[in-house]
């Protein structure tokens, strides 16, 4: 019998939220934010433990290291290091620390994993994931976003991070196969490019369902050509937008 | 009294403006009706009907605490109030849906600031209808020595809204209409300036009315299209690259719109090991929510349909004769033409998709014979004396569960009564066919499995696992059943068909569930349990223990998403995190928090100004039986009226035709039993006669004509039309009268309390239909309709104590 706890609603993608324009936040990273980021984790390892039994220091540390407060517009700042979802223009969001984290977790990466981002937004979850492994690559549709996650992430000191403005639909056939593919967008479906590129072994995470309703976060499991599901959570995310052409 | 042929003829000018701006008043609860189901995705039929209600009970308040004042000065009163009508219905129509579709139902439970919004749009909704009764009022005050012939024009009028609605919704989308209101009301103000004896007054009207005119026609002209809310299907689809919309047209029961972009794909039910492009059909909108997709039945749409679960019926089934019932844009319909089904027939309600369906698959016939109804599923199995070796069903629900407000709606295709008359449709041999989106908890696809079941049961199917199949998907569950039991080579397809593509057997005819399959694990085992249960016979035992309501829905309760259990709300609350069950059940929250707006806004506006106004002036306040019978006929009424509404919804095939049609009926019942009322004498005995009658002819109809509307579902349309206005009508005629003649009796005695009636009846009227529809979702119509008559019943035993004695006599 599934937790009670888990079918908690995540407010991933709080689009009543209005829009903002993208300018950049300031540098630095203050003793104010560390003491707010070191709280915001702390927070998270309660909820993850007791509300999904789930441990993973990996994670947290990886959390507990990325400055979000530098992958918000600057009039968001304030509110970084609260546990939701904030609006970063073009009708888009960065999820909610919980919901990194859980997908984070659940996808199962370590240092030696390819990791495949679909929806770069913010350039957050990315951060998160180049904090565990090397091998991070995310498209974003949005000129606008993907510009600004490129620009934040050095910024932040992700370098490492490959960047791509394209429809995520397609994935990324040069860098395929991956270990992991989190998708950070809602799906009506689960692409099939996507399951394409996925590794022998490999994990996706990603929220399908209608847009601006319910969404569940699916687990995709590929071993050889067995593919299986694990639904997760009910989410609400911002809708996947694709391009008409890869 | 009499009048001279000069003044017969003038005062005509008033009685037509009175026709117009009461027919303007209905048909904008019609239209406003379909704006909001565009713009929210729901018709909030009965939060329309309160609005208009606050704004005449409002409006009376008004004219009753200003009554002499406003006689005197009604020559300047009236066209303001009249250009203020006209204003309204030309700016505040537009800005309240402007302002509604700001707010996304889904998360009013979960941030407040939804509310905001919302309660503005309602307040912009309700000034048309309060400066409009404002105009109706002060006429009838004014001219108290013509109030037959006033109150005539105002119910025909109403009597006519209702019609004209739903007439200029069949040429123009409703932002288009709101123009057309002012303008109508501007020849209403130029139809009252030729009853003006003035010049001066003359000329104010027509003032008036040349700037209504001029602005209402310059609206039309440039409106632009009204907003709908970004969290609606259509918002998302046209932010996609190269989209473009190829069809377009007004309808009442629905604006359909086609959707076409190369990044809008479509694969539903659609096999993981699908590794081919998935095809961008056109999508096909009604009223912003996604209707269907368009496929055209070509080679690589056939490959792509055969990897999908919904294949399921054609993998068991070799159909020669099939029936699509509420069929969308017709995605099975292509299924089955690739497939090359001689005989395929289509049955879809919306008229104009019904078109465009049968235009689009129609060009690809290569020997099978397509034929197309545009008629609700449920009167053309009525009607028709086919049988059918495969019966398709449109996919049920969303993925996760959860319609939001859409909850309210109720499903006639998916009730008890339902599936019977499907079943009895199916060849010995023959297939049905539903599919339903996963949920967790699962609810609705337990609820559909115990509808299938129950139909077998009724049909004498004892043991209904051998015809049964089911099979599941990460997204979706589609079941298959048959009148005859399925055997071995059934399974063998079925096991083959499942692990090629990955499906999990759900259940195995004649087996159960097949429990080492475990392509798709949900987070909740309670899927497989409910299966055994219900198919194995335990099904009253599991549906009576389960959180959620599973039973079988009835056309009497005829609310398919509706899974909440208040009594185990508890329960329910721990097991999904409260956050989401308010998600899942919006409806039911929403119409609960309705009922305590509503109370709180017509309280304010009626009755508080009148309790500080005639306490200050030392006025008797209503005593108790004034209160209940007042307040008894108010909830009476309406009860009846929105289940009037609701029983008619099925009977006339869509809801909005329902709400003009019953308005229209009642209206013009209830204005000839009003115009009839002052031949009568509000004595003791004649109004308790008229109060026994009425409750007669209320029970007399509240039990015969489920039967009769049931027995008559294959009737052609205006036969229906004709039946269900007369069955309404009659009943509204006796209606009528209780009102006046009580109101005559209290005021005899005690003037001042007149105002009281009028409040209390008014106050209770606008609380009525939400109660009404609390009442339908957890007990069902027949139940709303009892409580009208309990009111009703308490209406008759406070009448004999209704003469108020005058102090010291």
């Amino acid at each position: 019998m599934i937790k009670s706890a888990a079918l908690n609603l995540l407010l991933v993608g709080l689009v009543l939220l209005p829009p903002v324009s993208l300018s950049f936040a300031g540098k630095g990273d203050s003793p104010g934010m560390v003491a707010a980021r070191a709280r915001m984790v702390a927070s998270l390892e309660r909820t993850l433990a007791e509300g999904y039994g789930i441990r993973d220091e990996a994670v947290l540390r990886a959390m507990n290291r990325v400055p979000r407060h530098l992958f918000v517009p600057a009039q968001q700042q304030r509110r970084a290091y609260e546990n939701i979802p904030l609006p970063i223009g073009f009708g888009q969001t960065i999820s909610q620390p919980f919901v990194v984290a859980y997908m984070t977790h659940i996808v199962g990466i370590d240092e030696s994993s390819r990791v495949l981002e679909i929806g770069s937004g913010s350039g957050y979850q990315a951060a998160v994931l180049a904090e565990i492994t090397d091998e991070v690559y995310t498209i974003e549709i949005v000129p606008q976003l993907a510009q600004w996650a490129e620009d934040r992430l050095t910024f932040a000191g992700y370098v490492k991070v490959k960047t791509k403005q394209a429809d995520g639909y397609h994935g990324w056939m040069d860098k395929a196969p991956f270990d992991a593919i989190v998708v950070t967008a809602a799906s009506p479906h689960i692409p099939p490019p996507l399951i394409g590129q996925l590794k022998d072994g490999g994990r996706m995470i990603i929220p399908v369902g209608s847009a601006y309703l319910t969404q569940q976060l699916v687990l995709v499991e590929k071993h050889g050509d067995d593919i299986r599901t694990r639904n997760l959570l009910p989410v609400r995310f911002v809708p996947f937008t694709r391009a008409s052409e890869p | 009294m009499t009048l001279s042929s000069s003044k017969y003829f003038s005062e005509a000018g008033t009685d037509i403006a009175l026709f117009l701006l009461s027919a303007v008043l209905i048909a904008s609860q019609v239209v406003l009706m379909q704006a909001l189901a565009r713009s929210q995705g729901y018709h909030f039929a009965y939060i329309v009907i309160s609005l208009a209600l606050i704004g005449f009970g409002c409006s009376g308040t008004v004219i009753t605490l200003g009554k002499r004042w406003m006689s005197r000065h009604a020559g300047d009163l009236l066209p303001g109030f009249m250009f203020m009508a006209g204003l309204c219905c030309l700016f505040a129509f537009p800005a309240a849906l402007s302002m509604v579709a700001k707010s996304d139902s889904n998360f009013l439970f979960l941030d407040w600031r939804g509310w905001i919004p919302l309660l503005v749009g309602a307040f912009f909704a309700f000034l048309p209808f309060f400066f409009g009764a404002l105009v109706i009022g002060l006429v009838f005050v004014r001219d108290s020595d013509l109030i037959g012939r006033r109150y005539g024009a105002n119910l025909l009028g109403s009597a006519s809204g209702g019609g004209l609605g739903i007439l200029l919704l069949f040429r123009l989308p409703p932002e288009n209409i709101f123009p057309l209101f002012s303008c109508l009301i501007a020849v209403a103000v130029l139809c009252i300036a030729i009853s003006v004896k003035s010049t001066r007054g003359s000329l104010k009207f027509c003032l008036c009315s040349s700037i209504l005119a001029v602005l209402g026609f310059g609206a039309a002209l440039i409106t632009p299209e009204s907003a709908i809310s970004s969290y609606k299907g259509i918002s998302h689809a046209l932010l996609l690259p190269e989209v473009r919309i190829t069809n377009d047209e007004p309808h009442p029961m629905g604006r359909v719109q086609i959707v076409e972009s190369p990044a809008l794909r479509y694969g539903p039910g659609l096999s993981l090991h699908f590794r081919g492009e998935l095809p961008a059909p056109p999508h096909l909108y009604v009223n912003g929510d996604a209707y269907g997709v368009m496929l055209s039945p070509t080679n690589e749409i056939s490959a792509l349909l055969e990897h999908s679960l919904q294949n399921l019926p054609l993998v068991l089934a070799n159909p020669q004769r099939a029936l699509v019932i509420n069929a969308g844009a017709g995605s099975f319909v292509s299924h089955l033409l690739s497939r090359g089904i001689p005989f395929v027939e289509v049955i879809e309600p919306h008229p104009a998709v019904a078109l465009i369906v049968e235009k689009f698959y129609g060009s690809f016939l290569q020997g099978t014979i397509l034929l197309t109804h545009a008629r609700d599923g449920r009167s053309f199995i009525k009607a028709s004396p086919c049988r059918y070796d495969l019966i398709m069903l449109p996919v049920q629900g969303t993925f996760g569960g959860g319609l939001g407000v859409q909850s309210l709606r109720e499903n006639y295709l998916l009730t008890e009564e339902a599936f019977q008359a499907i079943w009895n449709a199916l060849e010995a041999e023959g297939f049905l066919s539903v599919s339903v989106y996963n949920d967790q908890p699962p609810r609705q696809t337990l609820k559909i499995l115990s509808l299938l079941v129950s139909a077998m049961k009724k049909q004498g199917i004892e043991d209904p696992s051998g015809h049964i199949a089911a099979l599941r998907s990460w997204e979706m569950l589609t079941m298959v059943a048959s009148p005859s039991p399925m055997v071995d080579s059934d399974r063998e397809r079925l096991a083959v068909f499942a692990e090629t593509l990955g499906f999990d057997r759900t259940w195995i005819p004649g087996k159960g569930p097949a429990l080492n399959d475990s392509y798709h694990v949900m987070e909740d085992d309670r899927l497989n349990d409910g299966f055994i249960a219900i198919i194995g016979g335990r099904d009253e035992e599991f549906i009576e223990s389960y959180p959620f309501m599973i039973d079988v829905p009835t056309d009497d309760r005829p609310f398919f998403h509706q899974f909440l259990r208040l009594n185990r709300l508890p329960e329910t609350m721990k097991l999904t995190g409260g956050s989401a069950l308010v998600l899942m059940e919006t409806g039911s929250f929403i119409v609960v928090i309705t009922v305590l707006l509503l109370a709180a806004v017509t309280f304010f506006l009626i009755l508080a100004p009148l309790l500080y106004v005639e306490g200050a002036a030392g006025g008797k306040r209503a005593p108790f039986f004034v209160f209940l019978y007042f307040s008894s006929l108010g909830l009476g009424f309406m009860f009846l009226e929105i289940m009037w509404i609701q029983r008619l919804t099925l009977f006339w095939g869509h809801t909005l035709y329902s709400a003009a049609g019953v308005i229209s009926a009642l209206l013009c019942g209830m204005g000839i039993g009003s115009i009839a009322a002052p031949r009568i004498s509000p004595s003791k005995a004649s109004l308790s006669s008229i109060l026994i009658i009425l409750l007669c002819v209320v029970a007399a109809s509240h039990l015969l004509l489920p039967p009769l509307f049931q027995a008559s579902l294959g009737l052609p349309g205006y036969l229906k039309w004709l039946l269900g206005f007369c069955v309404i009508a009659v009943p509204a005629f006796i209606m009528g009268m209780p009102f006046p003649l009580a109101l005559r009796r209290v005021a005899e005695s005690h003037s001042s309390l007149a105002p009281w009636a009028w409040g209390i009846n008014g106050f209770f009227s606008v609380l009525a239909p939400p109660l009404a529809v609390l009442a339908a979702i957890n007990c069902g119509f027949a139940a709303v309709g009892w409580l009208a008559l309990a009111a009703y019943g308490v209406a008759l035993a406070s009448a004999t104590s209704l003469h108020v004695r005058r102090a010291g006599v």
